[in-house]
C-alpha cells in the first residue's frame, strides 16, 4: 500500500526535481550569505574571518535617532499601498466584466496597462508638472473650484498620499489581468444557474464573480503582505526632497543613501533579513489563520 | 437581448465614464513621450512639449536606428525573452500541477510549497547572489539572466490556485482513461486553464522584458546588456557634482531627452502589442464549455 | 508581493546593490594570479628605446576592469578593446590588455565594482572611488606603488601629476606607502560662479554686481520689475535645485561662499584644526539671507522639487535670470534657453561678498578617481609605463594641434579618442592656469601660436574667437565658457580658491555620515522655506556633533596629522 501510494507520487515528484535543484542552487546557497548581519563583515575575510558582532547592526540601526521615524514611514505608505493596490484593481476588473462590446474592453485594458511600463524617473518627471502648485493642472482644477492650490510634493501631509494614488494608479491596470482571468475561469453554468433563479447583474456579480474570484483575491492579498516594510523605492528616490523627509523618508532610501557613502554589507543585510523576518511572520500567520479557521490553504 | 433597466442604462453610463477617464488618464503619460520623441530638442528643454510634438523631428528615431548599442541589447533582450519565458513556462506548469494536489495524494505538497514560499522572503543579499552565478560559471552568458530567476515562485502560486479550481472530476476521469499524470498535466490541465497561461505567460515576458538589474551586474560588457538595462543607464539621472571638465561635450548627448523618449518607446512596444494579442484567451467561458459533466 | 513583487524586489536589488550581504571569499587573502603569458616571476628585460617608456619584451598581458560608456563613438573598425590606445600599449610598452569586464561610467561601475570588490574577484589593474581606496587599502589587497612610482615615472609625469599641489599623491597614501595613481583635476573649473542674465540686466538698467548688495537689488528687480516684459509677475530672483549643494546647476554653494561660508568643505578652523564648513555660523547668515528671498518671493516656492531639467525649463520660459553654477553652464542648460529665446544672453560673475573681504571660492576635492594595482601583480610597474605613455602623448610640448591620440576626423564628426586610455590623469592647476592664460593673450593678440605651450584648452581658441569676432551664435557656449574662464584666472587663484582640506573616508564616517548629511540637507532646506526658524540652526550644529560629527572632526584631523 505505501509502495503503491509512492509509486503514485513518484512522477509528482520528479515534476518537482528540476525546480527544486534550481532553487537550491541559486535561492538557498546564496542565503548563507545572512550570516554576515552578525558579523563586522569586511571583503577578503569572508565569513570565516569576519568578527562576530551579535545584535550590533540591529542595535546601530535602531540607535539612530530617525529610525522610528523612517520606519513608521515605511509601514504607513506601504500598508496604505496594499490595501489600495487591492481593492482599486477588483473593483476596475469587475467593472470591466460588465462592459460588454469586446473592442472597448480591450481598449480600456490595454491602455491601463501602459503606465506599468514607463520607469518612475519619467513618471515623476510628469508628475512635477501635473501637480505644480503655480502651473500644475490638478491646481487649476482646485483653484477653478475656488480651492487653494496645493504643494502636493512638498506638503508632509500629502506627500505619502501622493505616493500611494500614483503607485496605485501606475500599477492597478496591470494587477487587473490576473482578476479578469479569475473571472474568466469562472464556469459558466454557474451564471446559467443564476439567472434561472432570477438573479438580476447585481446579485450575480455578488454570488457567483465574487466567490469565483475570492481564492485568488485571499492569495494576492496574502502575499501583499510580505510588503508592509517595501514602499517603493524608486517612486520615492525620484519624488522625494528634504523638505519632505519627515513623512517620506522609507527603509530602502535610507540603506540606498548610506550604500552611497560607504559599501555596507553587514547592516544592509541585517535591515534586508530584519523586513524578510516581518514578512514571513505576517505571511505565516495568515496562512495559518486560514487554515484553522477555514480549513483552507491559501496556497 | 432584454430591454434595459433604468437603473442599469444609468451604472453603464457611469461605467463607461469612469472606465474610459481612468484609461486616458493612463494614455496621456504615454503620449507626452511619444510626443517629446517627436518633438525637437531645444523645445523639449524649454518645457514647451505636452501632448503634442513642437518642432516635429525624426531625429531621434534616425539616432536609435543607427546606434549600435541599442540594437544589439534589442536583439539580446528578444533572445532573453524568448529562451527566459520557454523556461519559466515550462517550470511553472511542472510545479503548479503537482503543487496544486491535496494533501493526501501529495502528501509532502505543503513541504515542497514552503521550501518555495521561503525564497521570495528570504534572500542572501547580492553578492553571496552574485558569486553563486559565478560559482556556475554562468557570468556573461544569456544564461546568466534566466537560470538564477527560472522559477518563478510567484507565478507558481498562482496557477496552482488555478489549478487547485479545476474540478477534480477532470483528473479523476483521466486516470479511470489511463493516463498518467504527465498525460493529464499536458492534455487536461494546460489547455483548460488557457486564462490563467496566458496571465502567467504575460507576467513572465513582461517580467523578463523590463528588468535590468540583473544584467548591469552579471554582464562584463554593455555590449551584453538587455534592453532594460541598457536604457537604465540611458535615463538615469546624471548627478553633476563629478562633471569633468573633459566630459562637458558629453553633455548635450547624456541630457538629450528625445533621444531618451524615443528609446523608452522603441523598448516598451514590443511588450505593449503582446497584451491585446494574449486578451483573446481571457474571454469567458471557453474554460470549462469543453468539459462535459 | 506577487506582481508587484517584480517591482519591489528590483527595489531592493537596487538599494542592495549599493550594499547588501556578502559571504565569504574563498580565496581570502587576493584574488586569483592569472596566468600571464611569458610569466616569469622576475621582471622582463626592459629596453630604454623609448626614453622613459619601457617595453616588456616578451609582452605581458593585463587583466582590467574599466569604465566606457555607450555614448562613445570610434573610429571605424575599433571598438574599446582594439583602439589607438591599446595598440599604443602593445607596441610601445609590450602590455596586452584583456578586459575582465566593463561597464557603463559612474554609479553602474561603481556598483559593479563594489560587487567585484566583495566577491575577491580583482582584476590586476583597475579605477576605483575614494572610498573604494580606503577600503582595499584597509583590507590591504593593494600593490605598493611607492617604488615603482619613483622609479619609472618620468619627469613630465612626476610634474604634471604634482601640479595640484600634491594633494592626489597624498589622498592616495596610506601609512606612507603610496598605493594608486589619482586622476589629478584641476579644481580652478571647480568654483560656482553666479550667473546672470545680462539683456535683462540691460533692460532693467541694472548695473553688473560688485557686492551682494547689488545682487539682491537685481534679484529683487527680477522678481517685482517684470524683466520679461508680459506684465505678469510671473519671475524669481534667484533659481535654487532641490539638490542645493554641489549640484552643479543651481547650486547653494556660491552664494554660501559669498558669506565666507564653505558648506560640505573640510575647513582649517581659527585654532588651526580642520572643522566642518556646513557648520559655521557664516552658513547660519547665508541661510537667513535666503529665507528672507524665499519670504519675498525672489526664491521659486517649488524649488525643493526641481532638478536641472526643470530649472532649465524655467530658464528657457523666461522665468529666471540669475543662478549659481559651473563654467559650463551654457552647454547645459543655457544654450537650449538661449537658442529658443533670441535676444537672451547670459554671463558669468566672479561672487561678491557680504563684507569688505573678498569671497573666496570653496571647492572639492579634486581627484575622486584612482587607479590601483592588486596586491600580488608582478608587474605594478605596468601602470606608471602607461600612466608615462598618457602624460607623453597628450602634453608634450608643443602639444599636437591635431593628435589622433585625443580626437580623430571622421566623416565630418569629431570623435574623441582619448577616452579610451585606461591610466588616465588630467591636468592640477597649475599646468590649467598657465594654458587658460595663455588661451587668453592668444585671443587677446588674435594669434594662435601663443598657444604652443599650453597643455590644455588649445581647441577652444577658433570656437572663441568666431564667437568674440563675429559674434557667431554657433560658438555661443565656447565664448561664454570662456568669460567664465576669465572670471576664474581673475578671482579663483592662489589662496583665492578654498580646497577642501579632506577627501577620503574615515571609519565614523562610514558608519555615520548618511544620517548626518540627511540632517544637514533636510535643515538647511526648512530653514530657507521658512518652516524653521533661522535659530534651528544651532540646533542642528548641536545634534550633528552629538550624532557623531564631533568623533568624525577628530578622526580627519588625526588622518591628516599622520599624514604630514
Amino acid at each position: 500500500m505505501i509502495s503503491f501510494k509512492w509509486r503514485r507520487e513518484l512522477p509528482l515528484h520528479a515534476m518537482i526535481l528540476p525546480g527544486l535543484v534550481l532553487v537550491l542552487i541559486f535561492s538557498y546557497m546564496p542565503m548563507f550569505g545572512i550570516v554576515i548581519a552578525f558579523q563586522k563583515f569586511t571583503p577578503f575575510h569572508g565569513w570565516f574571518g569576519s568578527p562576530w558582532v551579535g545584535l550590533k547592526y540591529f542595535e546601530e540601526m535602531f540607535n539612530r535617532p530617525d529610525t522610528m521615524q523612517v520606519v513608521w514611514n515605511t509601514i504607513y505608505i506601504a500598508t496604505m499601498k496594499i490595501a489600495a493596490g487591492f481593492i482599486v484593481p477588483i473593483l476596475v476588473a469587475l467593472l470591466l466584466n460588465e462592459v460588454n462590446r469586446a473592442w472597448i474592453k480591450r481598449g480600456i485594458q490595454t491602455f491601463i496597462y501602459l503606465p506599468h511600463f514607463m520607469s518612475w524617473v519619467i513618471l515623476g518627471g510628469v508628475l512635477v508638472d501635473i501637480l505644480s502648485p503655480s502651473e500644475g493642472i490638478v491646481n487649476a482644477l482646485l483653484k477653478a473650484a475656488g480651492l487653494k492650490p496645493i504643494f502636493f510634493l512638498g506638503n508632509l501631509d500629502w506627500f505619502p498620499r501622493v505616493l500611494v494614488i500614483s503607485d496605485v494608479w501606475k500599477e492597478f491596470g496591470f494587477n487587473t489581468i490576473v482578476y479578469l482571468a479569475a473571472i474568466a475561469g469562472i464556469n459558466p453554468t454557474l451564471y446559467e444557474a443564476a439567472i434561472m433563479d432570477g438573479a438580476n447583474r447585481w446579485k450575480q456579480t455578488l454570488h457567483v464573480t465574487l466567490p469565483g474570484m475570492l481564492p485568488i483575491m485571499v492569495l494576492m492579498a496574502t502575499l501583499s503582505l510580505g510588503n508592509v516594510l517595501n514602499a517603493g523605492f524608486e517612486q520615492v528616490l525620484v519624488l522625494y526632497s528634504p523638505s519632505v523627509y519627515q513623512t517620506g523618508d522609507i527603509l530602502d532610501t535610507m540603506i540606498y543613501r548610506m550604500g552611497l557613502q560607504s559599501f555596507q554589507y553587514s547592516l544592509a543585510t541585517a535591515i534586508g533579513l530584519f523586513k524578510s523576518v516581518v514578512s514571513f511572520i505576517l505571511i505565516s500567520v495568515s496562512y495559518w489563520l486560514a487554515y484553522r479557521f477555514a480549513n483552507y490553504r491559501i496556497f | 437581448m432584454h430591454v434595459l433597466s433604468f437603473g442599469r442604462r444609468i451604472f453603464l453610463t457611469v461605467n463607461y465614464t469612469v472606465l474610459v477617464l481612468l484609461a486616458c488618464s493612463c494614455l496621456l503619460p504615454f503620449i507626452n513621450v511619444l510626443a517629446t520623441s517627436l518633438s525637437s530638442s531645444p523645445a523639449v528643454n524649454a518645457g514647451e512639449v505636452s501632448l503634442w510634438p513642437v518642432d516635429f523631428s525624426l531625429a531621434s528615431y534616425r539616432y536609435i536606428v543607427s546606434n549600435p548599442a541599442f540594437v544589439g541589447s534589442f536583439g539580446i533582450t528578444l533572445e532573453r525573452v524568448a529562451l527566459g519565458t520557454a523556461v519559466n513556462m515550462l517550470l511553472t506548469i511542472m510545479l503548479a500541477y503537482p503543487l496544486s494536489k491535496d494533501n493526501r495524494s501529495f502528501r509532502l505538497r505543503t513541504v515542497y510549497v514552503w521550501v518555495f514560499v521561503f525564497t521570495i522572503l528570504f534572500h542572501g543579499g547580492l553578492i553571496p547572489w552574485y558569486m553563486t552565478i559565478k560559482m556556475t560559471h554562468l557570468l556573461d552568458t544569456i544564461w546568466a539572466l534566466i537560470l538564477p530567476g527560472a522559477v518563478p515562485v510567484f507565478n507558481v502560486i498562482l496557477l496552482l490556485n488555478f489549478f487547485r479550481s479545476l474540478p477534480k472530476e477532470l483528473e479523476e476521469s483521466s486516470f479511470i482513461d489511463g493516463a498518467g499524470h504527465w498525460t493529464t498535466m499536458w492534455k487536461i490541465y494546460v489547455p483548460i486553464s488557457m486564462p490563467a497561461i496566458a496571465t502567467i505567460l504575460l507576467f513572465t515576458m513582461v517580467g523578463h522584458w523590463n528588468s535590468w538589474f540583473d544584467g548591469l551586474i552579471l554582464m562584463n560588457s554593455p555590449k551584453h546588456y538587455p534592453l532594460s538595462s541598457y536604457l537604465q543607464t540611458v535615463i538615469i539621472q546624471m548627478d553633476y557634482s563629478q562633471l569633468k571638465q573633459e566630459d562637458i561635450d558629453l553633455l548635450a548627448v547624456i541630457s538629450n531627452r528625445t533621444t531618451k523618449a524615443a528609446q523608452i518607446i522603441v523598448g516598451a512596444l514590443p511588450i505593449l502589442i503582446v497584451y491585446p494579442f494574449l486578451q483573446r484567451y481571457f474571454v469567458k467561458g471557453i474554460v470549462l464549455g469543453s468539459v462535459k459533466e | 508581493m506577487g506582481i508587484k513583487r517584480s517591482n519591489t524586489l528590483i527595489a531592493c536589488m537596487l538599494a542592495a546593490s549599493m550594499l547588501l550581504a556578502a559571504c565569504s571569499s574563498s580565496k581570502a587573502g587576493g584574488g586569483e594570479a592569472k596566468p600571464e603569458s611569458g610569466g616569469k616571476p622576475a621582471e622582463p628585460a626592459k629596453t630604454e628605446q623609448n626614453g622613459a617608456l619601457a617595453k616588456y619584451n616578451p609582452p605581458i598581458t593585463l587583466h582590467i576592469a574599466r569604465s566606457s560608456s555607450q555614448n562613445w563613438k570610434y573610429p571605424k573598425g575599433d571598438d574599446l578593446n582594439n583602439n589607438i590606445w591599446t595598440r599604443a600599449y602593445e607596441e610601445k610598452l609590450g602590455i596586452k590588455l584583456a578586459l575582465d569586464w566593463t561597464a557603463e561610467d559612474g554609479s553602474t561601475y561603481d556598483q559593479k565594482m563594489n560587487v567585484s570588490i566583495a566577491s575577491g574577484n580583482l582584476p590586476d589593474l583597475f579605477t576605483v572611488n575614494a572610498t573604494q581606496l580606503k577600503q582595499l587599502a584597509d583590507a590591504g589587497q593593494l600593490a605598493d606603488l611607492t617604488e615603482v612610482y619613483n622609479k619609472y615615472a618620468s619627469p613630465l609625469t612626476k610634474q604634471n601629476m604634482n601640479s595640484d599641489g600634491g594633494l592626489g599623491l597624498k589622498s592616495a597614501t596610506f601609512g606612507g606607502k603610496l598605493l594608486a595613481i589619482p586622476s589629478i583635476n584641476a579644481n580652478i573649473y571647480s568654483p560656482s560662479l553666479l550667473w546672470i542674465r545680462t539683456d535683462w540686466l540691460k533692460k532693467l538698467n541694472l548695473p553688473e554686481p560688485k557686492t551682494m548688495q547689488d545682487v539682491y537689488a537685481i534679484s529683487e528687480a527680477f522678481t517685482n520689475k517684470d524683466p520679461d516684459g508680459d506684465g505678469k509677475k510671473d519671475t524669481i530672483g534667484l533659481g535654487l535645485s532641490k539638490t542645493l549643494l554641489n549640484a552643479g546647476v543651481g547650486e547653494l554653494n556660491g552664494f554660501a561662499n559669498a558669506f565666507h561660508a564653505y558648506p560640505t568643505l573640510w575647513i582649517k578652523g581659527s585654532d588651526g584644526k580642520i572643522t566642518y564648513g556646513s557648520i559655521q555660523p557664516q552658513m547660519k547668515a547665508a541661510l537667513a539671507k535666503l529665507q528672507d528671498m524665499y519670504k519675498s518671493g525672489q526664491i521659486d516656492t517649488e524649488f525643493g522639487v526641481k532638478d536641472t531639467a526643470k530649472l532649465g525649463e524655467d530658464i528657457a520660459s523666461n522665468k529666471l535670470g540669475m543662478l549659481f553654477g559651473a563654467n559650463w553652464l551654457p552647454y547645459l542648460p543655457l544654450i537650449d534657453a538661449v537658442k529658443k529665446n533670441p535676444g537672451m544672453d547670459w554671463k558669468a560673475y566672479a561672487i561678491p561678498s557680504v563684507d569688505n573681504e573678498p569671497a573666496k571660492a570653496g571647492v572639492a576635492f579634486p581627484t575622486y578617481a584612482y587607479v590601483v594595482v592588486r596586491k600580488g601583480y608582478e608587474h605594478p610597474e605596468a601602470a606608471v609605463s602607461m600612466l608615462n605613455l598618457y602624460q607623453d602623448t597628450r602634453f608634450k610640448t608643443p602639444v599636437q594641434a591635431v593628435n589622433p591620440f585625443e580626437t580623430v576626423e571622421e566623416n565630418g564628426n569629431r570623435i574623441e579618442t582619448v577616452k579610451y586610455a585606461v591610466v588616465q590623469s588630467a591636468l592640477g592647476n597649475d599646468v590649467v592656469v598657465k594654458a587658460l592664460k595663455l588661451l587668453r593673450e592668444a585671443l587677446q593678440k588674435d594669434d594662435k601660436s601663443v598657444l604652443k605651450d599650453a597643455l590644455k584648452e588649445t581647441d577652444k581658441f577658433d570656437p572663441v574667437r568666431a564667437f568674440q569676432k563675429n559674434g557667431d551664435m554657433a560658438y555661443w557656449s565656447q565664448g561664454r565658457q570662456f568669460n567664465a574662464y576669465e572670471v576664474l584666472l581673475d578671482n579663483y587663484t592662489g589662496d583665492k580658491l578654498l580646497t577642501t582640506e579632506f577627501g577620503g573616508r574615515t571609519q565614523t564616517m562610514g558608519e555615520k555620515w548618511e544620517a548626518l548629511d540627511k540632517l544637514e540637507k533636510e535643515t538647511f532646506t526648512k530653514i530657507i522655506m521658512g518652516t524653521s526658524s533661522v535659530d534651528e540652526f544651532d540646533n542642528f550644529v548641536a545634534t550633528w556633533k552629538k550624532l557623531g560629527g564631533d568623533t568624525i572632526i577628530k578622526e580627519v584631523n588625526d588622518w591628516l596629522a599622520s599624514q604630514n
